[in-house]
């Protein structure tokens, strides 16, 4: 059935494929369309470089007027990410836009391996490491890096 | 709550510990609650309705009620769920475009056309932003096909348009809110230099615009309508339902005027506004 919500899955994953933004891919499953599946590449210059990080992306017919549910599967270690996969990410919560389409969305969260927000943790541990080891911090995030290849 | 929670016994310490997603889901939740209860937009009805509800409570609000009874012919109501200032202005100014002469129409198609380029100059991506003002023109465009219709059936057209404001789940309100946010945004992204020293917690235009501006079902304060009718060059009348007593407890108006000049203004638009919440006022001469 086509619905507001599905139509503009339908555009999302076709601008999606005809204008990828660098670093991150994402598909529909063939079987719905409410749920994606993808990947976000770990950024340049960052101790995240050269992962592949996995995500779900889970929508309902609320989208775009709400924001879809995120969820990391890959393991991950970073100040805004909860030990289930959820982000702390406030265009996921109370910041979001109908503007924002899944590419805005996968590069939002690519950013914010980039930028992590050490004010606003998620992983009290990781925020802490950041802040006051870095070195250790690193390396936890490394450990993920190299589990992601695998996972 | 859970039926986790609901079985443990008591005695218990609470946990006082309240994270911002809880905060955030409660606060959800409550809009969710309000959505249940309340249509986008409401049918319009007397200022006596209001009243009951105020009747046991404030006295000061009762008798700006009967105030506003003697000068306005009726209210209607729109739903709290954060974008009510947005899809109350969409609605009057789509309504007065169906009540009113050719040249109001043109005058708000103008305007409303006007508003592409505005996002354009501001360098949003047109690709993100386009559905929202295809379905805001094709709503306005709803409009205008009704309008060739005979204007005593004005109360029955004002229901069409209500419907097309309500129906798929608001689609296309919700189309026209995002839409008029970003339009909001793009004039104050534009007018950075006058507006920003106003935003005493903002650190810069674009991250001011981006949270509380764009962002769907934030709350409007006063910026969000002067930029609204500076953009849309619109008037909109607030008339403010309060506690104050100022004033020999009078209710007071303030006029937002976005108009260069005078001569070529759209039919002002009214709004009720109580603590955190707008309404649309009906003035008794026109419907």
């Amino acid at each position: 059935m086509s619905t507001p919500c599905r139509r503009r899955l339908m555009r999302d994953f076709k601008r999606l494929q005809s204008d990828p933004p660098g670093g991150v891919s994402g598909a529909p499953c063939p079987d719905n369309i409410m749920l994606w599946n993808a990947v976000i590449f770990g950024p340049a210059d960052t101790p995240f470089e050269d992962g592949t990080f996995k995500l779900v992306l889970q929508f309902d017919e609320t989208y775009p007027n709400k924001p879809p549910t995120v969820k990391f599967i890959s393991r991950m270690f970073h100040p805004n990410v909860y030990a289930s996969g959820e982000l702390c990410l406030d265009i996921l919560q109370n910041r979001w836009s109908p503007t924002y389409d899944v590419a805005a969305i996968l590069t939002s969260i690519q950013s914010l391996l980039h930028d992590p927000n050490p004010n606003s943790p998620a992983n009290v541990e990781a925020a802490t490491l950041y802040r006051e080891n870095r070195k250790e911090y690193v390396r936890r995030v490394r450990e993920t890096v190299e589990e992601s290849w695998i996972g | 709550m859970t039926s986790e929670q609901q079985t443990t016994p008591t005695g218990k310490e609470a946990s006082v510990d309240v994270s911002d997603e809880q905060i955030l889901a409660f606060e959800q939740e409550v809009k969710d609650a309000e959505a249940r209860e309340r249509p986008l937009i409401g049918e319009l009805e007397p200022l006596s309705a209001l009243y009951s509800e105020y009747e046991r409570g404030s006295p000061v609000f009762c008798e700006k009620i009967k105030a506003l009874d003697r000068e306005y012919q009726g209210f209607r109501r729109c739903r709290g769920d954060g974008n009510c200032f947005f899809r109350a202005f969409a609605f009057a100014w789509f309504e007065s475009a169906l009540s009113g002469d050719d040249t109001t129409l043109e005058r708000i198609r103008q305007r409303l056309t006007a508003t592409k380029q505005q996002l354009l100059d501001v360098g949003f991506d047109w690709v993100a932003l386009e559905d929202f003002y295809d379905m805001t023109v094709e709503l306005l465009e709803m409009v205008a096909r009704q309008r060739g219709q005979t204007l005593t059936e004005a109360a029955t057209l004002s229901n069409e348009l209500r419907l097309g404001f309500v129906s798929e789940q608001g689609v296309y309100s919700n189309a026209a809110v995002v839409h008029l946010r970003m339009v909001a945004s793009a004039y104050l992204r534009a007018h950075a230099d006058d507006y920003l020293p106003f935003l005493e917690l903002a650190t810069s235009m674009d991250q001011y615009c981006a949270q509380h501006v764009e962002a769907f079902g934030r709350e409007s304060e006063e910026i969000h309508i002067i930029a609204l009718t500076k953009a849309l060059r619109s008037i909109v009348n607030v008339v403010y339902l309060d506690g104050s007593t100022a004033n020999d407890g009078r209710v007071s108006v303030h006029p937002f005027d976005g108009t260069e000049n005078a001569t070529d203004a759209t039919p002002a638009i009214t709004l009720l506004y109580r603590p955190g919440h707008y309404d649309i006022l009906y003035n008794r001469t026109a419907a």
